[in-house]
């Protein structure tokens, strides 16, 4: 699974460990679905996209092999 | 949230303050043997009695020297406490690391008894079977700390 969580912090302009805050998990665990070594359950991808106001799929798609 | 069987995580720290009694006696119940050690010796209510050289009792008040029992039991009770305590910042992604790892340490653990199945006979056999006793929970709570460790470490934030 991929994602755009980079960019989309990136627009919003909040760091790691802001988005980990508001969303109760550590920053470490956000550093690590970045860069695509954790693949995040269901409703930590919809908190994540309530915070973006976007749809989970939006940040979060499907590769190929998946 | 899902329910999770974790002790909240002070339950740690006392884990590890409890290792350091427990552990001793271990260390001493390692470099002696019966008959010149401490005993205290104190009736106790047996399901199963089979002391070497007698038949075996079933439902029967013994005598018996309850050091090792105190010894096992905290021991157990500080590494159940070390590994199984919430980590400060506990979230799904340390679950997962937590998971792997007691797999890991499963795999490795039974590996190591099928070599010494192969290799170890006799008393000695016995022996690593004690040990065994802790073995899950020592290999487990070196290969989540290690990964925790690690994880901790990365500071890659890019703004």
């Amino acid at each position: 699974m991929k994602n755009n969580l980079k960019v989309e912090r990136a627009i919003k302009n909040i760091t790691q460990q802001q988005l980990a805050e508001l969303v109760s998990v550590s920053r470490q665990t956000i550093n690590a679905i970045e860069l695509g070594k954790y693949v995040p359950s269901t409703l930590l991808a919809l908190k994540i996209a309530r915070y973006f106001q976007k749809k989970v799929d939006d940040i979060f798609q499907l590769e190929e092999g998946d | 949230m899902t329910k999770n069987y974790l002790f909240p995580s002070r339950f740690q720290k006392l884990g590890w303050i409890l290792l350091v009694p427990f552990g001793l006696l271990f260390l001493y119940f390692c470099f002696t043997t019966s008959g010149s050690r401490i005993e205290w010796k104190v009736p106790v209510f047996a399901i199963i009695n089979n002391d070497f050289g007698t038949s075996q009792e079933c439902l029967v008040v013994v005598k018996n020297d309850i050091m090792d029992e105190i010894t096992y039991i905290g021991l157990i009770i500080s590494f159940l406490f070390i590994a199984f305590s919430k980590e400060k910042d506990e979230d799904e992604y340390t679950s997962q690391i937590r998971a792997n790892s007691l797999v890991w340490a499963l795999l490795i653990n039974f590996s190591l008894i099928i070599l010494c199945e192969l290799f170890v006979f006799g008393l000695a056999f016995l022996e690593i079977l004690y040990l065994n006793l802790f073995s899950i929970l020592i290999l487990f709570i070196v290969k989540f700390k290690i990964a925790i460790y690690k994880l901790k470490k990365t500071n890659e934030d890019e703004e």
